[in-house]
């Protein structure tokens, strides 16, 4: 729940404060990239509060270690 | 390129970085590994430490007023650059991302036990987006202020169980050979992550800042060594092991005169500090090495959206506290290690062959080849 608040907030953050000055300074790559970022962020936030810790980082540089004997 | 970091300032932001999360979880570790002897390793991790601070001198005295990512797409070419500077980005936003998973933890098992995780993350990531949006003179001039508290809270920290040391729990030294103590400061090594700090190596004045590195990393080390053998001294080194995080445990036994206790409470002002400015170092890296590679101008629109990513990375990554220890343990300093030694010797090794290759097609030499 409080994940999803803070994802909420950051949405209105980038939507209200970020993104109108890229709009009206035309950097549109910035801009992109922060919908992008935004958005991606969200995804993952919903889907770590959906399905927690399937999807851990941490795990594939594990088993990319211990392919090769370490850990 | 001037940005008002000074030399004072940089040593200090060295101190607080090495400092960072180690004094923590590093002493559990090294009694871990050198049980009685953890305080032989944990020099040993500063000299290691130490070794490492004069390869990245050496990098960073060649990269003239460029940050580490965009030196390697200076050395390396357009796409293996770019891809040698996502993986550091990667690695500096994974770091952040642990050590905020680090300080949740800390906080919800030894302090605000019916807080939720999230809040605190989230909370410390406003202070943490805030910092990186004043930029690097602001947070810099902000750890020199602290930086009196810290050294003064540690000493409080320290000097009162002087009386409950027990210098026999040292003993026997060398119990079980050098390979412990390897070992340990291997791992100890490990946590540092010094590399990061050549993201900002490039804004210190030329005078002074290769000192400055140094005088800093040597210091901080001194901390967790101090820390250490405290730990050691008074809780004793199966106890030490089996903590989570032994520095609050060595907090919990200061006793002055029966009428000056539970001052842990205190002591948690010098980790959240030190841990904030290493996640700030850390995060304000990767994001202005992600702008670099994506070719912003600026990457303060991108750093709300990548904060509340860290605290998403961060519970994707800490399911447990079993786990986390179980791969800082087995996996963390081997994976550390390409990024602070291997990736770092590699653009030494190709500058120093492209300086030489140059060299070589001088003009002065064209006599000689034809």
């Amino acid at each position: 729940m409080w994940l999803i608040a803070g994802l909420l907030g950051m949405i209105g953050w980038v939507g209200v404060i970020e993104l109108p000055p890229l709009l009206r300074r035309r950097h549109w790559r910035t801009f992109g990239l922060t919908i992008v970022l935004t958005l991606t962020v969200a995804v993952l936030g919903v889907y770590q509060c959906m399905f927690e810790h399937t999807f851990n980082p941490l795990n594939w540089i594990t088993h990319g270690f211990r392919l090769i004997g370490i850990g | 390129m001037h940005t008002g970091l000074t030399v004072r300032g940089f040593t200090v932001l060295t101190i607080m970085f090495t400092i960072g999360t180690s004094i923590l979880i590093a002493p559990a570790g090294l009694a871990m590994d050198a049980a009685q002897d953890a305080w032989l390793a944990a020099l040993l991790g500063l000299a290691l430490n130490l070794a490492m601070v004069g390869l990245y001198i050496a990098i960073g005295e060649r990269m003239g007023e460029r940050h580490l990512v965009a030196y390697c797409a200076a050395v390396l070419g357009r796409w293996a650059g770019w891809a040698v500077g996502l993986a550091f980005v990667g690695f500096f936003y994974l770091l952040s991302a642990l050590m905020i998973g680090d300080l949740g933890y800390f906080l919800t098992t030894q302090t605000l036990t019916q807080t939720p995780i999230e809040v605190l993350q989230l909370l410390f990531i406003c202070f943490v987006c805030y910092a990186v949006k004043l930029g690097l003179r602001a947070y810099t001039n902000t750890a020199e202020i602290f930086l009196p508290w810290i050294v003064g809270l540690f000493l409080v920290m320290i000097f009162p169980v002087f009386s409950r040391m027990t210098l026999t729990n040292f003993e026997p030294v060398f119990e079980k050979g050098i390979l412990p103590i390897l070992q340990g400061g291997w791992h100890f090594y490990g946590l540092q992550e010094m590399v990061v700090l050549l993201m900002i190596y490039a804004f210190v004045p030329r005078h002074g800042r290769r000192s400055g590195f140094v005088w800093g990393t040597f210091i901080g080390g001194l901390f967790l060594i101090l820390t250490t053998l405290g730990a050691l001294a008074v809780v004793g080194p199966d106890i030490t092991a089996n903590q989570l995080f032994p520095a609050y445990t060595l907090a919990k036994n200061i006793n002055i005169g029966h009428f000056l206790e539970r001052v842990e409470g205190i002591m948690i002002f010098i980790w959240v500090l030190t841990i904030f400015f290493k996640i700030v170092i850390c995060f304000h890296g990767a994001s202005r090495g992600f702008a670099f590679l994506f070719g912003l101008h600026n990457e303060k629109p991108l750093v709300v959206p990548m904060a509340v990513g860290l605290v998403v990375l961060s519970l994707m990554c800490y399911p447990n506290t079993i786990y986390i220890q179980s791969f800082i343990t087995k996996v963390w300093t081997p994976f550390a290690t390409l990024f602070m030694v291997v990736l770092p010797l590699l653009l030494l090794a190709v500058s120093l062959l492209r300086n030489a290759a140059a060299k070589l097609r001088e003009p002065g030499d064209a006599g000689s080849a034809g």
